[in-house]
C-alpha cells in the first residue's frame, strides 16, 4: 500500500483504504450476527448478504449505520431494533460506483434505513459536542435547486481537480441534502461514506458546495487514515482552540481541521489556476464559520499546525502527514 | 410482531444486563484506548 502521510487524493491509497475498512466492516458485522443469536435473532438473510459483496468494491455508507445501530442494540439487549437493522440490511443495494446526491427519505434506500441513520448521526453528534444535532427533510423547490447546485458542484470538481473528484467517488455513496440553518456540511464514522449538506441559501453558489464536498472527503479520507494507523499518541491531552469551530477540540479535531483546510487550498487553487476560471462566477466565500472566524484558509491551517506543534505528540505517521500537508497546501498557493 | 413479543422485549431490555462486546472485533479506528474524534460537523 501506498505511504498514509501522502497529502494529495490519491486514488490507489483510497481504494487501498477503503478495502481494508470494508473487510474491518464486515468482520465487525459477522462478529453481531453471532453474537446477536443468543437474543434470538434471525441473522440468516444478513449472512447471506455479507457472504456475497464485494470488499473491493465501494459499500453504501449505510451499512456502516447497520453496524453502528447493530452494536447499540445488542450491547443493550434491544433485540426488536437489532432485527430491524438486520433486515434494513437485506434490502440495501450492493456497492454502486457514483456518488448518489439525494434527500432524507427519498426511495434510494428503504425508510426504515433513513431513520436508522438519522438516529445514528443524532447520538454521533450528542456525544461529541453534547448538544442536539439540527436538520430535517429539504422539500420541494429548495430541495430541488440544492441537487442541481450539488450536481454542478461535482462536474465542477471533475473538470478542474480530477484527483479530488476520484477520491470522493471512492469513498462516498451517497451527499444527503437537508434543510439546516446552522448546519453547513457533516462527516460521521457511524455513516462513514454519506456526506449531508445543509440547502442552498439564496445568496450561495455551486462554489459552497465545491468547497463542502473537498472540505468532507478530505475527513473521509482522513477517517480511513485513522483506521488503519495511530497518528497521535496524547489524544487524552484536552481540549484546543478550533478556528473551524465555537467548542474547543481534542487534538485529533485539530488534525482533522489542519488537513481539510489544506486540501480546501489545494482544490482552490486548483480551481483558480484551471483555464475555466472565471474570478466573479467561481468565488468561494467560505460557509465554514462556525467559529464566526473570518480568517482566510491560510490563517486557519497556520493556527492548527501551531496548536498542534505547541500541545500534540504526533507519531512518525502523524508527523509526516502534517509536514506533507503543510507543504502540499504552501506548494499550491505558490 | 404482537403485543406479548413487544412486552417480552422490553422486560428482556428492563432486566437484561449489558452485553459485553469486544471492541478489537468491532469496526473503530486504530488507538490505544482513546478513540479519535469521530463526528466531523459545521
Amino acid at each position: 500500500m501506498k505511504d498514509v502521510a501522502l497529502p494529495v487524493p490519491d486514488a490507489e491509497l483510497a481504494c487501498d483504504l477503503r478495502t481494508i475498512a470494508n473487510n474491518r466492516l464486515l468482520a465487525s458485522l459477522r462478529y453481531l450476527l453471532d453474537v446477536g443469536k443468543a437474543l434470538g435473532l434471525q441473522g440468516e438473510r444478513a449472512q447471506q448478504y455479507l457472504d456475497a459483496v464485494d470488499v473491493s468494491r465501494k459499500f453504501s455508507g449505510m451499512l456502516h449505520v447497520i453496524n453502528d445501530t447493530l452494536v447499540g442494540s445488542i450491547r443493550h439487549r434491544d433485540s426488536r431494533a437489532a432485527q430491524k437493522a438486520l433486515d434494513v440490511l437485506c434490502e440495501l443495494r450492493l456497492g454502486r460506483a457514483e456518488v448518489s446526491v439525494g434527500g432524507l427519505y427519498d426511495r434510494t434506500y428503504p425508510f426504515d434505513a433513513y431513520s436508522l441513520y438519522v438516529d445514528a448521526v443524532s447520538r454521533s453528534y450528542r456525544r461529541t459536542y453534547g448538544s442536539e444535532v439540527d436538520f430535517k427533510v429539504s422539500c420541494d423547490e429548495e430541495f430541488g435547486t440544492s441537487v442541481k447546485t450539488a450536481e454542478t458542484a461535482l462536474r465542477r470538481l471533475k473538470t478542474v481537480d480530477p484527483d479530488s473528484w476520484r477520491e470522493m467517488m471512492i469513498y462516498v455513496s451517497d451527499v444527503f441534502v437537508v434543510h439546516s440553518m446552522t448546519m453547513n456540511a457533516s462527516t460521521s464514522v457511524c455513516a462513514l461514506g454519506i456526506i449531508r449538506i445543509s440547502h442552498i441559501k439564496p445568496e450561495q453558489s455551486w462554489g459552497r458546495y465545491f468547497e463542502n464536498l473537498v472540505h468532507e472527503t478530505a475527513h473521509q479520507h482522513l477517517n480511513h487514515i485513522f483506521l488503519v494507523d495511530k497518528l497521535i499518541e496524547n489524544e487524552d491531552s484536552g481540549l484546543y482552540s478550533s478556528p473551524l469551530r465555537r467548542e474547543p477540540r481534542p487534538l485529533s479535531g485539530i488534525l482533522h481541521a489542519l488537513f481539510v483546510l489544506a486540501r480546501t487550498i489545494r482544490a482552490q487553487n486548483c480551481l483558480i489556476s484551471h483555464p475555466s476560471y472565471d474570478a466573479v462566477r467561481d468565488q468561494i466565500n467560505s460557509a465554514y464559520n462556525n467559529s464566526g472566524n473570518t480568517a482566510s484558509f491560510e490563517v486557519k491551517l497556520n493556527d492548527c499546525w501551531l496548536t498542534l506543534s505547541q500541545h500534540a505528540r504526533l507519531t512518525a505517521t502523524g508527523k509526516r502527514l502534517v509536514s506533507n500537508a503543510m507543504d502540499m497546501a504552501l506548494t499550491s498557493t505558490g | 410482531m404482537d403485543e406479548i413479543e413487544l412486552q417480552t422485549n422490553e422486560i428482556q431490555k428492563a432486566l437484561g444486563e449489558e452485553i459485553e462486546l469486544d471492541p478489537s472485533k468491532l469496526f473503530a479506528p486504530m488507538s490505544d484506548s482513546v478513540q479519535p474524534i469521530s463526528d466531523q460537523s459545521n
